[in-house]
């Protein structure tokens, strides 16, 4: 920013002419895109936050990358067919309903998507328990 | 990038408990001469043009995605008694 406003002073001062300040303009953007993209495609994480008073003031913080999803996701869907089923079947009778099958890469980009404007925040006062469950 | 180092802290009520620092850096080295093998069979598959050659690559860039993105984690349990962080990175 400040580099652009100098650029406009010289030009304003007659010190350089239009074209000159466009092309000068131009040099510091491309210069300052790069930041932008590493900001964006900064490493999120998923996080959860357990706060119990009760018990024994039992404290869980977990840090996640959402990365690691991903990467978890990917492995998941190089399971053969065979072992699939055999999971499938292992994790219905523990009372989860998820077809790995439905993983594939369009999914786990749309999950990804969703999860980082996730947040879910559940305060219990008869256990005085707090769960924090977001991305940042 | 894989991960370099991984933290392991485990306190007890006292303030006693482990620290321990793993060099993860020194780990992939190691890795990668144990791994050689499996170069050579990819080599192999790669001459013969076996159809098995794409899921053995997906497998080992599945795995090592795996590996690079447990950079990061964090795991922190903490209660009365005890105190249990995991941090890679």
């Amino acid at each position: 920013m400040e580099h652009k406003t100098k650029i406009l002073a010289m030009l304003a001062e007659g010190k350089i002419d239009v074209s000159e300040a466009e092309k000068l303009l131009n040099a510091v953007d491309s210069k300052e895109s790069p930041k932008r993209e590493f900001s964006e495609t900064a490493q999120r994480f998923f996080n959860i936050l357990i706060d119990s008073k009760k018990d024994e003031g039992t404290r869980v913080k977990i840090k996640v990358p959402l990365r690691l999803i991903k990467a978890g996701m990917k492995f998941a869907s190089l399971i053969p067919e065979e072992s699939r089923k055999k999971i499938q079947i292992a994790m219905r009778d523990k009372g989860i309903n998820f077809d790995l099958n439905e993983l594939d890469s369009l999914n786990v980009d749309e999950l990804l998507d969703a999860l980082q404007t996730l947040e879910v925040a559940v305060n219990d006062s008869e256990t005085s328990e707090t769960i924090r469950i977001f991305c940042a | 990038m894989l991960p370099m180092k991984a933290r392991v802290l485990v306190k007890d009520p006292n303030g006693k408990g482990v620290n321990l620092w793993l060099p993860l850096f020194l780990l992939w080295p190691v890795l990668f001469i144990l791994c050689l093998p499996l170069l050579l069979v990819i080599g192999l598959l790669r001459i013969c043009r076996s159809n098995k050659l794409p899921k053995i690559l997906s497998l080992v860039s599945a795995v090592l995605g795996l590996l690079a993105a447990l950079r990061g984690l964090m795991v922190d349990i903490e209660d009365n008694d005890t105190k249990l962080k995991i941090t890679i990175n």
